[in-house]
């Protein structure tokens, strides 16, 4: 018997197809519009693969966890592979109050760490890194993302195999900016976001500014 | 009825154990208390520091740490709880009462011996004195040490003897001086209408209950509650869950004794024995709990990877129940939930990454870029940030401590490239106290496309400092 045709058997009741969760705008415009769910997918653990540190792959994530930070969610980083630096944070209106940093010593460690956060109800986002990681315990961290409903970014190497992720991005330095080849299982197409780092300067600048108007106002 | 009174003379001293000697005390730059060297060298309560550091040049000076105090205070009202349940505790000491019906000592002089036994072994030198109102017995323990005195006595002459001095109001001195006031009874002759129009209803009421014509209320002390509870494995403890096991039971009695005093702990200590070793292990919580169990998933975490360090046949559970906070409802309970399960979150990391490897960052306000940031282990006492303007330009990721640049042809390389220059140079400069130089940065792109923050300091070095990723 046809799958198809045992559905439309009387008896057989299916619940409502579910929905995914609503995306969270990435801040980019460009890149929200080449996104299968037009944003970073809620209960999802995102793949994105620099090519080298410093060319701007923090800056892609800085709109949606100022946004998260905001909405008093959590965001936590583990293993970063350098220090986050908290003037650049604040510049980009993230609440330091709900950074937590942690550093396993293992392996094990991480991948227990980056479960636990994802399952919290408490976290926004979860940042990690690995050098390695094996299909298995990236699926089984993937779960916990769809579990919880919290958004992971894993940052992995790019010449790792690539993982089974509902969402990969490639990112790539190009003279303009950043470029980021969003490589999914339904979208596949290139972005790049000008001036990544242009742009930075310029928001730190209104910030500065804001924050020197506030500091003169009385009170 | 009958007051026990024990005044504590060198409280402020008692308050820093093992300090250095000649020592003393400052209350808003003004000697409060002196110990026996200090006293020799001519120094005495009242002084000022300035004066006290002229007359005995290695005189160390610390300020009144009146919780320290409290603390002294509180072993005090343990010891007098032995021999009384109405205990308060007094700004210079403490009262016991003993009711006429409850008097378990024939001999009150006894009572007083055994005490002050009890007080030389906590390292206390205390004065007591007994009288039928509380402050009368205070008085009495601070003019007229060991003085006993009953209803049946002629109490009350007793306290008219005793000189002005030793009122706690210090303020009044000068005014009792000018009006030649020299022991109480000549106070208590005046007539009380205009000793309170003088001095203030304070003092007034003051002799009411030094005479009993007023009634004392005890603002009764209550000791700590802490529990504590012995195991002995009838066989070794070698795994986690037998361990967990052997704890469910205490845990549940640690349960009930928090419901009993509508109490929370947030510290549980477990000390574990075995192989003729002992091994201590604490475990907090960063949100105080009413149930024992909130400890079994840290103790779970804390043992899941590592086996147990050795066989384990007793086990000392220990847990402070002091924290008696009043648990609020929150009016929105989703963030509630949520600020409940972040909790949660960081003390399972906590108990299994060790806190020093879960933490916070703070910005902190320095021009340098690797003191601006710091990082604390989380906990809820992390200072907040006390950051100054947002400087553009810096990089979000960086570099600690920052990497040694090669050199080619008088040029700084990364990774053996060259570097193509973006912006600089920032001269930063600051930290001349702890000997930093003066560096000046720049921007700079690497071949592959990255955009580093590197520096140049005053001898010609390159450091890179940061990742603008």
């Amino acid at each position: 018997m046809r799958l198809t045709s045992a559905l439309v058997r009387a008896g057989v009741t299916r619940g409502m197809p579910v929905r995914p969760p609503r995306a969270l705008p990435t801040g980019f415009a460009d890149l929200d519009a080449c996104l299968p769910d037009r944003g970073w997918p809620q209960g999802a653990l995102v793949e994105l693969r620099p090519a080298a540190s410093g060319i701007g792959e923090l800056q892609l994530l800085m709109p949606v966890l100022a946004r998260l930070s905001q909405e008093a969610r959590y965001l936590v980083w583990v293993a970063p592979p350098h220090r986050l630096s908290a003037p650049m944070l604040v510049a980009h209106q993230i609440a330091l109050e709900r950074v937590l940093t942690v550093h396993p010593q293992t392996h094990k460690e991480t991948l227990w760490s980056v479960y636990q956060a994802l399952s919290s109800a408490s976290v926004g986002a979860v940042m990690c890194w690995f050098s390695a990681i094996r299909h298995g315990e990236f699926r089984a961290l993937a779960r916990a993302a769809a579990q919880g409903g919290r958004v992971g970014f894993c940052f992995l190497p790019t010449a790792m195999a690539p993982q089974t992720a509902r969402l990969r991005l490639v990112l790539r330095p190009v003279p303009q900016g950043l470029r980021v080849d969003v490589d999914g299982r339904r979208v596949r197409a290139p972005v790049v976001i000008t001036d990544i780092h242009r742009k930075v300067s310029v928001l730190c600048r209104a910030e500065g500014r804001r924050r020197q108007g506030l500091d003169d106002a009385p009170g | 009825m009958l007051w026990l009174a024990v005044v504590v003379p060198d409280l402020p001293l008692l308050a820093f154990p093992g300090h250095p000697s000649p020592f003393a005390v400052t209350e808003g730059r003004r000697l409060l208390a002196c110990d026996g060297k200090a006293r020799s060298h001519g120094l005495s309560p009242g002084m000022s520091a300035t004066e006290s550091g002229v007359l005995c040049s290695d005189l160390s000076l610390r300020d009144r740490d009146r919780e320290a105090e409290g603390r002294v205070l509180s072993i005090v009202a343990s010891i007098l709880y032995r021999v009384s349940p109405h205990v308060g505790v007094r700004p210079s000491g403490a009262v016991a009462q003993f009711t006429d019906q409850v008097t378990p000592f024939r001999d009150i002089r006894r009572v007083l011996d055994d005490l002050q036994e009890r007080f030389c072994k906590a390292g206390i030198t205390a004065t007591m004195a007994c009288a039928p109102t509380a402050e009368a017995a205070m008085l009495c323990a601070t003019a007229d040490p060991g003085r006993v005195l009953t209803r049946q006595d002629n109490w009350r002459e007793h306290v008219a003897r005793l000189p002005v001095t030793c009122l706690p109001f210090a303020e009044y001195a000068g005014l009792f001086e000018e009006l030649r006031l020299r022991t109480l009874g000549e106070c208590l002759a005046l007539p009380r209408a205009g000793l309170m129009r003088r001095f203030g209803a304070g003092v007034g009421a003051f002799f009411d209950r030094l005479l009993g014509t007023q009634a004392e209320i005890l603002v009764p002390w209550r000791p700590p509650v802490a529990f504590s509870r012995r195991l002995h494995a009838p066989y070794a403890l070698d795994s986690e869950e037998a361990l967990l096991f052997a704890l469910r039971r205490p845990l549940a009695h640690l349960t009930q004794v928090l419901r009993r005093h509508d109490a929370m702990a947030d510290q549980l200590v477990l000390d574990l024995t075995g192989d003729g070793q002992t091994q201590t292990q604490t475990f907090r919580l960063t949100t105080p709990a009413r149930r024992g169990e909130a400890f079994l998933m840290l103790i779970r975490e804390r043992f899941r990877d590592r086996s147990l360090p050795f066989a384990v046949t007793d086990i000392r559970v220990h847990c402070d129940v002091s924290v008696a906070r009043e648990g609020s409802l929150t009016l929105w309970p989703e963030g509630g939930v949520r600020a409940e399960e972040w909790g949660v979150l960081v003390d399972r990391l906590q108990a299994r990454l060790g806190s020093s490897s879960v933490c916070t960052v703070r910005w902190h306000a320095d021009h340098r870029p690797e003191k601006a940031t710091r990082e604390w282990p989380w906990s809820s006492s992390v200072p907040a940030s006390c950051g100054g303007a947002v400087e553009a330009h810096h990089p979000l990721w960086l570099v600690d401590p920052p990497e040694s640049l090669a050199m080619a042809d008088g040029q700084p390389r990364w990774q053996g490239e060259p570097l193509e220059w973006l912006e600089g140079p920032e001269r930063i400069e600051s930290g001349w106290w702890d000997g930093a130089v003066p560096r000046e940065y720049f921007v700079v792109r690497a071949t592959p496309g990255q955009r580093l923050w590197i520096f140049r300091t005053r001898e010609n070095q390159w450091f890179l400092q940061g990742y603008f990723a």
